[in-house]
């Protein structure tokens, strides 16, 4: 049996928080210098489709709540209440919570946010299937100051305030003149380029008075690092890495459009190799629908790579479609193309914007499409979320009742692991990999954490001088 | 064609045609000038093809090894066979960069790719085009296919390969070189400056450059079986052969101006004497026979105004003898003509002169009874002498003429009117108006007084008539009188119009002669020919005025 979750996560704040022992905090800030290594710079509005992009958004961005283990609330308060059989979830924003330009966060913003998903087709709102009539509950009409925005269940599904706790369901909001999204974050940008600390964070503004980012590469990256010239690094590092590996990544397909054979040539990848050539670490091969860190100890061994299928006849080229500027899709897509290639399957790669892409997978223009997604750190949810990949909205109210039923959370990460196995072969989605935060935290850095979904979190961070 | 033109194109023709005839033969060994040339380019364009493409065997070959010898990838090759997390599969991209290598990968002993900078995803697999460098001697370039990245999938390309072993990590090897393409191309086109197509065999890898016009290829071996194909073209030199054929075509244009102008002038030179003959000719036809040509002729022009000039000379000599002659026989002939006339009179005269005579001299009672007889008579013929005389008279001092335009058909008209023609004359008229000429009205009355009496009389004992027509002919108006009598002979016809001639008994035989002189004088003409019904037509021909009522007369 693995250790639950949460316990390696409060090891892992332990380990992060060990050099700061015996050294003060001190209010008057200073400056935060953080490398980017092959990130831009961090923008609140964005699908944050990696580990790092994620981190960086929630500086400017915060989640509704965070999860240590369970979901703490930081933008919203949230309340389950019952009516009869029926129980629902009060989201209601903490009054200290303002966007960057000072107005406060209103429960029509978190609709709207959400509403914004719901155009988009993302796929994160799997996470909020067991709400029964989601798109009644998000319209203006439902919400009121005193319940906020009323989320009433369908079925019993104790995970839904956790769930909401996801980046994904962060608020931004567009700016009245038009410009970059604003989130209610720690920080706000500013002059000389830098993020200034705000002051519209509910538990008031970080410590350090302000984020300097810098573009670094490779080994000059480590050695800032290892210099104290940056006091964090987001993006390739040679230290170790540490958090859970929840970044997943998925080869969805239309059955029907594929050519014959071509799942079992997928099946039979080496999927070992090739995350350990093409997928930068830390990462590993997904053996099961869900990641290793949610199922049980040894339910998913990995399998031995089965023999190569090959072609057996002249196959039809089908397309394979990847999110255009994320690196570790386009590597894997390009080998998947050669692999298939020399198993007699022509592919055709098409690399677009996660939007495109989506749209285009709803309108069965793309024949298979590799997704990568953030995956909640408990068995239930990440479950809804890998299933509703299959676009079948039978299938999630087929199972995710039934989980749901079980009471007890333990209980809960049983049976979705046991479904997770039992449905591999049934869903249109194949299991490639799962990725975790690459970040390097310098010495003079302390109490940066790590939350529940493995992003770094900077709420309490602070600076040695 | 007249012999100025012909000249003038013969002296055209002979300026040019050397010209004509040789423009082939210049324009072919044009031609072969250029070919030569052209092939020479293309040799020289090889040559530095195969320069190049030696340099980039040893570029290639220096650029591997070079990257072996970089820490880098002594870095790369250690991280890819320690145990810790691997560099991505594209890091050896590092290592190409800067080197010029579109081909460029890492290999373990076995030949597995283990990093790629060409081809990143076929880490971990064995590419036999790189295991074939890998397994050739070191340092030496092969060529050699390849698997390279293609929107559709991998596929396989030539290229020109070198291996070196990564230095300080044994096991490991760097297989580097450049792909056989349009890049390769472009870089053998832009140090040749000729067109560049590599080759495998018949499949055409890449190409650069343009070789205009007719092209010239050769072919420079760049390893296994592909090839660079070379290509200069002729276009330039097309183009030199153009404006060199354009500048001959134009001097030729210009010979032949040059040389029409000059035969003008020459042909102008030599015919000018002979025109001069003409018009003297000419001259002499129209009765001027003193008529001499001026100015000098080389040779045998020369002799020949010489001898035309003499020819005149003689000719108004002659003719003004013959004019003398006839005068006098024109004088003997009115003389005698005068003489009959007046001796017709004289010799009754002389008879009642000398029967009075006698009778006075014999005392004869009868005297008076004879005077008073004769007396008449005699008188009748002095008249008849008088008359005799005024008609010579007439003939021979005509009055000055005043011409005017006249419109014939409306004239005629209108004279016919005022004739006074027996009533048992038949008069048929054609009369066409608008033929103006130029004609003094009250000589042209006496012409056609003449020709109507001369037809009344040429029908005497007969029903008379006459039929006036007037009519056009070319630029002659013609006035013309038909009888029905018994018309005239042709050997007579001519003699109808000498003075004195008359077939009729007391006639003056000078109303036909008048009549033609005054036609002469008008600038026309007076002739009789034979008529439809058997008698004749005098037809007086005069020249129409050029004013727009009729054809232009003859100049």
């Amino acid at each position: 049996m693995k250790p639950p979750l949460g316990a390696a996560a409060l090891l892992f704040l332990g380990l992060l928080a060990g050099p700061a022992a015996g050294a003060a905090r001190a209010r008057d800030g200073g400056t935060l210098a953080v490398g980017l290594v092959g990130l831009g710079p961090p923008v609140a509005d964005t699908s944050a489709d990696s580990p790092e992009a994620a981190s960086a958004r929630a500086l400017l961005a915060l989640p509704l709540c965070r999860l240590r283990p369970g979901p703490v609330p930081l933008l919203a308060s949230l309340t389950r209440t019952s009516a009869g059989p029926q129980e629902e979830v009060h989201l209601v924003p903490l009054p200290g919570a303002r966007f960057a330009d000072g107005s406060p966060l209103r429960a029509e913003d978190v609709a709207a946010s959400l509403r914004a998903l719901a155009r988009a087709a993302s796929p994160y709102l799997s996470l909020l299937a067991p709400v029964a009539d989601l798109d009644a509950a998000l319209q203006a009409e439902a919400l009121s100051p005193e319940a906020g925005l009323r989320l009433p269940l369908a079925y019993a599904w104790p995970d839904l305030e956790a769930s909401l706790c996801h980046p994904a369901f962060t608020p931004t909001r567009g700016r009245p003149g038009g410009g970059p999204a604003q989130g209610v974050g720690l920080y706000a940008p500013g002059a000389e380029g830098r993020l200034w600390a705000a002051r519209g964070a509910p538990r008031g503004p970080p410590f350090p008075a302000a984020l300097a980012f810098s573009p670094l590469r490779g080994r000059a990256a480590a050695q800032a690092l290892q210099r104290g010239e940056v006091h964090a690094l987001l993006g390739e590092t040679t230290g170790p890495d540490g958090g859970p590996l929840l970044f997943a990544t998925y080869l969805v397909y239309r059955p029907d459009a594929l050519p014959a054979g071509a799942r079992a040539a997928l099946e039979a990848v080496d999927v070992q190799a090739l995350v350990r050539t093409f997928v930068p670490g830390p990462a590993v091969a997904l053996h099961a629908l869900l990641p290793d860190a949610l199922l049980p100890a040894g339910a998913a061994a990995p399998a031995p790579p089965r023999p190569p299928a090959a072609a057996a006849a002249p196959a039809r080229p089908f397309t394979l479609g990847y999110e255009v500027g994320v690196a570790d899709q386009r590597a894997v897509a390009e080998r998947l193309q050669v692999l298939l290639h020399d198993r007699g399957f022509p592919v055709r790669l098409r690399a677009d914007s996660r939007a495109a892409l989506l749209q285009a997978r709803s309108t069965g223009a793309l024949e298979a499409t590799l997704v990568s997604l953030l995956l909640p750190p408990l068995p239930a949810p990440a479950l809804a979320l890998v299933l509703g990949l299959a676009q079948d909205a039978a299938l999630l109210q087929r199972e995710l009742p039934a989980l749901g039923q079980e009471g007890d959370a333990s209980a809960r990460a049983v049976r979705a692991a046991q479904r997770a196995l039992a449905l591999a072969a049934q869903v249109p989605v194949l299991p490639l990999y799962v990725r975790g935060l690459r970040a390097g935290v310098g010495e003079a850095l302390v109490d940066a954490r790590r939350d529940g979904f493995g992003l770094l979190v900077l709420d309490d961070a602070w600076l040695l001088r | 064609m007249r012999l100025r033109t012909r000249l003038s194109l013969a002296f055209a023709a002979l300026a040019v045609l050397p010209l004509l005839v040789s423009a082939p033969f210049v324009a072919r060994r044009l031609r072969t000038t250029f070919d030569r040339e052209l092939e020479r380019r293309a040799e020289s364009a090889a040559a530095l093809v195969t320069a190049s493409a030696q340099r980039l065997r040893t570029r290639v070959a220096e650029a591997v090894a070079a990257a072996a010898a970089d820490k880098g990838a002594e870095e790369l090759a250690r991280a890819l066979q320690g145990p810790g997390p691997l560099p991505p599969p594209d890091a050896a991209r590092a290592l190409a960069e800067g080197r010029g290598l579109s081909v460029l990968a890492l290999l373990d002993a076995s030949g597995q790719v283990r990093s790629s900078a060409h081809f990143p995803a076929r880490a971990g697999d064995v590419d036999r085009g790189l295991l074939a460098a890998l397994q050739a001697p070191s340092g030496v370039p092969v060529v050699a296919d390849v698997q390279v990245a293609a929107p559709e999938g991998p596929r396989v390309w030539p290229a020109l390969l070198s291996c070196r072993p990564v230095e300080g990590v044994p096991g490991a090897f760097l297989v580097g070189g450049v792909l056989l393409d349009g890049a390769l191309a472009a870089a053998l086109s832009a140090e040749s400056g000729a067109e560049v197509e590599v080759r495998r065999g018949s499949q055409v890898l890449g190409s650069a450059g343009v070789a205009s016009g007719r092209q010239l290829w050769r072919l420079v071996p760049l390893g296994a079986d592909a090839a660079a194909a070379v290509a200069v073209g002729d276009a330039a030199s097309a183009e030199a052969e153009e404006a060199l054929l354009l500048a001959l075509a134009l001097v030729v244009g210009a010979g032949l101006l040059l040389s029409v102008a000059l035969g003008v002038l020459l042909a102008r030179r030599t015919t000018r004497p002979l025109e001069a003959l003409t018009a003297g000719a000419r001259a002499v036809a129209e009765g001027k026979l003193q008529t001499r040509v001026e100015g000098t002729a080389p040779g045998e022009v020369g002799l020949l105004v010489e001898a035309f000039n003499y020819m005149t000379a003689q000719l108004s000599a002659t003719t003004t003898a013959l004019v003398k002659a006839e005068r006098v026989a024109a004088w003997e002939e009115v003389a005698r003509g005068l003489a009959h006339e007046l001796k017709n009179p004289l010799t009754p005269l002389q008879t009642a002169l000398e029967t009075l005579g006698a009778a006075q001299a014999a005392g004869s009672p009868r005297f008076a009874d004879l005077f008073r007889e004769a007396a008449p008579a005699m008188r009748e013929e002095v008249e008849r002498l008088k008359r005799t005389v005024d008609a010579f008279a007439r003939f021979a001092r005509l009055p000055p003429s005043s011409p005017s335009p006249v419109d014939l058909g409306a004239w005629a008209e209108q004279a016919l009117a005022l004739d006074a023609a027996s009533p048992a004359v038949a008069r048929e008229t054609s009369l066409a108006k608008g033929l103006t000429v130029r004609a003094d009205r009250d000589q042209l009355a006496q012409v056609l007084h003449n020709l109507l009496r001369n037809a009344e009389e040429a029908q005497a004992g007969r029903a008379p008539w006459v039929a006036v027509r007037v009519r056009a002919e070319g630029p002659w108006a013609l006035l013309e009188v038909e009888d029905a009598g018994p018309g005239v002979r042709e050997e007579e016809a001519e003699s109808l119009f000498a003075p004195g001639f008359s077939k009729k008994p007391g006639g003056t035989g000078l109303g036909l002669a008048i009549a033609r002189r005054i036609a002469t004088e008008h600038g026309g003409s007076l002739e009789v020919v034979r008529g439809g019904r058997g008698g004749a037509v005098f037809r007086l021909r005069l020249p129409l005025l050029a004013d727009g009522h009729g054809p232009a007369a003859p100049r």
